[in-house]
């Protein structure tokens, strides 16, 4: 008997329990997020330095191109950061440039949006670190 | 299945006709762009892309390549397009009418003077 058996059911669910889990699940990432905000962090600087490259590298590459350039810090979480490129038709003529700040990020999400613009977000992971 | 060097072929093998005058294929650069077709078609796999594009501007004979996608989430630094992206002279993102949206790349060119 595997030591997590426990955790699996041996009878179905009925679509209120589906949902009580689920909330239950809900409620336990707020909680955790919760605590992770609450305690007292410091920015991490050489992640902050990415940060800034990156958006500096993206920044060069897109002058005078006609697309917006954004950037939020501490926002969803403390330690999250992104970088946003809003645009018609993003071009980037130094790809490797836009590979090189690309690779600094910690994911890269690339789509269409609604009015016909292209939004190109780049999310940064581990700006602060919790102080113990 | 038709892959992304089915349709670069055809397109390449068209221009080199037209070039035949001043230009000849350079085929180590043919090969690059083999395996540049083969990295296409495994993040058309990945993003499960909707077409393929191909197309020679004859201004500067660069290699055009277009592919069809509802979005693109790259979450790692080693991530096969970015060693794609790298290889490319340029790089543009555009919405289509059907809520997708284009990714194309512009690879050097395979010829050279005669």
């Amino acid at each position: 008997m595997d030591e997590y058996d426990y955790l699996f059911n041996n009878e179905f669910l009925t679509d209120e329990e589906a949902e009580a889990m689920l909330d239950s699940l809900l409620d336990s990432l707020t909680e955790m997020i919760q605590e992770s905000e609450s305690r007292t962090s410091l920015v991490a600087p050489a992640r902050l330095q990415q940060f800034a490259a990156a958006h500096n590298i993206l920044k060069h590459l897109t002058k005078g191109t006609g697309v917006k350039l954004t950037y939020e810090m501490h926002e969803p979480f403390a330690s999250v950061g992104s970088i946003t490129v809003i645009g018609k038709n993003p071009k980037f003529r130094r790809p490797d440039l836009f590979v090189k700040a690309a690779r600094l990020a910690s994911n890269v999400d690339i789509y269409p949006r609604t009015d016909g613009t292209i939004q190109i977000d780049f999310t940064f992971h581990g700006l602060t670190r919790a102080v113990e | 299945m038709v892959t992304c060097f089915d349709i670069v072929s055809m397109v390449v093998e068209e221009a080199t006709e037209k070039f035949a005058s001043k230009y000849r294929l350079n085929h180590t650069d043919y090969e690059y762009l083999e395996t540049y077709c083969k990295i296409i078609d495994n993040l058309a796999d990945e993003f499960d892309a909707d077409s393929f594009a191909a197309c020679i501007d004859e201004n500067d004979m660069t290699v055009v390549v277009c592919i069809e996608c509802e979005d693109l989430t790259i979450l790692n630094a080693d991530h096969a397009f970015y060693a794609l992206a790298e290889n490319s002279i340029s790089i543009n993102f555009s919405a289509t009418h059907d809520e997708n949206m284009q990714v194309k790349f512009v690879f050097p060119s395979v010829w050279q003077s005669i």
